[in-house]
């Protein structure tokens, strides 16, 4: 079976329904080693050689330009895929023969004897059943807190065992492979703050973190947004620097996170 | 030979090709706030004179336009396909907001754009080009448009996410899909373009679409309906334009003119007409001109955001022999036959942005190969999201030394380390 890791919420599972394939939806940074950087490239990037070496194949899309340009710099057209995904809401035509080029894609890839990272197998399957407890609505009255953004550059599991630790819980994580919700990539994106403020209600979220790296230009000005339109208060968390090897979370996120969880601990005893 | 502001203006022509309310001297918009100016290094020549006029006066013709009713469309980040379109449009003209990434450089940053633009998110972690988000809540620039249409999708991730930021603070934008340009795979149905490249005819299609969608909203805008005829001559007057920039880009013209004649290929400086008559003399000029044999013959990559990062590389010993400012497709001869919405749709998709940072880096070193370059000069722009892989690959690309350099909107409190770069590069 090939071990594809397909980096982003566009592409959604269903779309490589009926390959037998093994999908991988995050480069798991945790346990990758980085290589160095040029400065002006996404932090997410140092991961993806590492990631590459260890699967089939990696699709990327064209949904944000570092991620287009990420493609060309792994440089192995063979392994490496990139989906244009429609930027704007009526191109139907395009996505669908994208479709079909990625299905041929999958079809003629070389299988490798790659080390088809079990321990990463094992981890979406606790992922998506801890998703599947955070997402219930039941009457624990915790502060939930939600995280959405772009690709999470650290351990998911930790991270919501730092929420616990603090009486809270992550009851949406719609990280890049995690729940998605809505396209902040499409333009015009107002179904996006739409979609968010829905799932904001279901989901009784008491605050929002968005995470980015440094050159993510579009979650950065959608975080503004979020702000401006959200009635929940919204961290932005630059995750530069987590990932193999480093702490985490750092030191200075720990400040800033446990200063989020204090804020929302006082809007609600002020309720 | 070169000169400062008031050397220039001992040039001023006796017969310009401009209106009357365009002529004077340039040390006018000096005084009321462009006081890049005054530290500009300027071709001293009427027909340069006039160029500089023209340019300096784009501000006020707009506002001269919108007193007159003229129809008044703001063309977004594709550089050069819609306002071909427009064009074809009696009484409608069209602009690039984008241009506002120039107004701090030429103001000095007197004006309050990157502050404007960092109260609305947009810090100077984006590229210049967020000054535009700034003049249009600011309002004191250039007028509203009537309309606005914006490429997206093979975008930089800076001016997706700025034009988002537009809209949500009121100003509508029709967006257009802009895929991604790639090679066509053998088994796909494919259609050649001006740049040689093979890319699936899909691409060509959606693109085309898009353009007529453009055109549906415009004719429905202004009442008035686009005929193949009226696109036809709108292609026809953009290659009489395209021809005096392919004499001007031949020539031994300076750099910093040459920078401002080329950035007159993507939206003819709101007014098709009055560009083709400078243009017409600023070539004429040109063309009688010898190269300076002291200056390197200089390939340079990317539009600078100080403009006199030009008249730096001439202090240092180099000299522009060609070009890449992000817009080429809006400078090679379009095709005037044929369906001219699929023309443009090929030009569109001929933008060195759209496609990989590999096919437009092999153009560069086959370009600068022809007008014999002796080294290519790769200007980052601060904040651009393709920026930081375009070195490296050129590295590997060219035979010829690259120097990578960033140019931010002022140069001032840099420039020794900047000059100390290039004139090592000049001497190796």
């Amino acid at each position: 079976m090939k071990t594809i890791a397909v980096l982003s919420n566009e592409i959604p599972d269903a779309w490589l329904a009926g390959q037998e394939i093994h999908l991988i939806r995050d480069a798991a940074c945790a346990q990758r080693v980085p290589v160095p950087l040029r400065a002006g490239m996404c932090g997410y990037l140092a991961f993806l050689p590492a990631l590459l070496a260890e699967v089939d194949g990696v699709v990327l899309t064209t949904c944000c330009d570092q991620m287009r340009r990420a493609a060309e710099w792994l440089n192995d057209e063979t392994r490496v895929f990139l989906f244009t995904v429609p930027s704007t809401l009526h191109q139907e035509r395009l996505l669908s023969a994208e479709k079909t080029r990625l299905s041929r894609w999958v079809e003629q890839l070389p299988a490798r004897d790659c080390r088809a990272d079990s321990a990463t197998g094992n981890g979406a399957d606790a992922k998506e059943q801890d998703r599947q407890d955070a997402s219930s609505t039941g009457t624990d009255d915790r502060l939930c807190v939600g995280v959405l953004g772009g690709h999470f550059c650290g351990d998911e599991q930790q991270m919501r065992r730092f929420f616990e630790k603090r009486g809270m819980r992550v009851a949406l994580w719609a990280c890049e492979g995690g729940e998605q919700v809505g396209s902040v990539f499409q333009r015009p994106n107002d179904a996006f703050y739409d979609a968010l403020k829905t799932k904001l209600a279901q989901r009784h979220l008491d605050g929002l973190i968005v995470v980015r790296t440094t050159w993510c230009d579009v979650w950065r000005l959608a975080c503004v947004r979020l702000r401006e339109v959200l009635p929940v208060p919204v961290l932005e968390w630059v995750m530069d620097g987590q990932g193999h090897g480093q702490p985490f979370p750092d030191g200075a996120s720990v400040t800033r996170l446990d200063a989020f969880c204090e804020l929302l601990q006082m809007r609600k005893g002020a309720r | 030979m070169k000169g400062p502001l008031d050397a220039m203006d001992a040039c001023l022509p006796s017969s310009s090709c401009l209106p009357k309310a365009c002529q004077g001297p340039l040390k006018r918009h000096a005084d009321s706030g462009d006081r890049r100016l005054h530290h500009l290094a300027f071709h001293l020549s009427p027909a340069a004179h006039d160029l500089w006029n023209f340019l300096m006066t784009e501000e006020q013709r707009l506002h001269d336009a919108r007193r007159d009713g003229r129809f008044i469309v703001g063309a977004l980040k594709d550089l050069g396909t819609v306002p071909i379109l427009v064009n074809a449009f009696p009484k409608a003209l069209a602009f690039y907001p984008d241009g506002a990434w120039w107004l701090p450089c030429f103001k000095e940053q007197s004006t309050h754009l990157f502050p404007v633009a960092d109260s609305l998110g947009a810090g100077d972690g984006f590229c210049p080009v967020r000054a535009m988000l700034g003049a249009f809540e600011l309002g004191c620039h250039f007028p509203e448009p009537d309309v606005m249409f914006c490429s997206t999708g093979a975008i930089c991730d800076d001016f997706k996410a700025i034009a988002q930021r537009l809209v949500e603070r009121g100003h509508p934008v029709h967006f257009w899909e802009m895929p991604h340009v790639r090679e066509a795979q053998p088994q796909e149905d494919a259609v050649q373009l001006p740049t040689g490249a093979r890319v699936p005819r899909l691409l060509a299609e959606v693109v085309e679409d898009e353009l007529r969608r453009i055109a549906g909203l415009l004719e429905k805008r202004t009442g008035i309906v686009l005929t193949d005829e009226r696109l036809q001559a709108a292609i026809v007057r953009s290659n009489r334009v395209r021809q005096w920039l392919s004499m001007i880009r031949a020539s031994a013209l300076p750099s910093l003119e040459r920078l401002v004649c080329e950035m007159m290929a993507i939206h003819y400086c709101s007014d098709y007409e009055l560009c083709e008559a400078v243009l017409a003399q600023v070539a004429e000029e040109a063309v009688t001109l010898r190269p300076d044999e002291r200056l390197k013959p200089i390939y340079w990559i990317n539009p600078v955001a100080d403009v006199r990062a030009m008249n730096l590389l001439e202090e240092a010993g180099g000299r522009l022999c060609g070009s890449d400012f992000m817009f080429t497709h809006a400078l090679s001869r379009l095709s005037e036959s044929g369906n001219p919405f699929e023309t443009l749709a090929c030009m569109a998709l001929s933008d060195p942005m759209a496609g990989t940072i590999r096919a437009r880096m092999k153009a560069c070193v086959s370009d600068a190969m022809r007008c014999g370059a002796k080294g290519m000069i790769v200007s980052r722009i601060p904040g651009a999201s393709h920026c930081a892989f375009e070195a490296a690959l050129l590295s590997e690309l060219a035979s010829l030394p690259v120097l990578e350099i960033e140019v931010s909107s002022l140069t001032d409190l840099y420039e020794p380390s900047l000059m100390t770069r290039l004139q090592a590069f000049m001497e190796a």
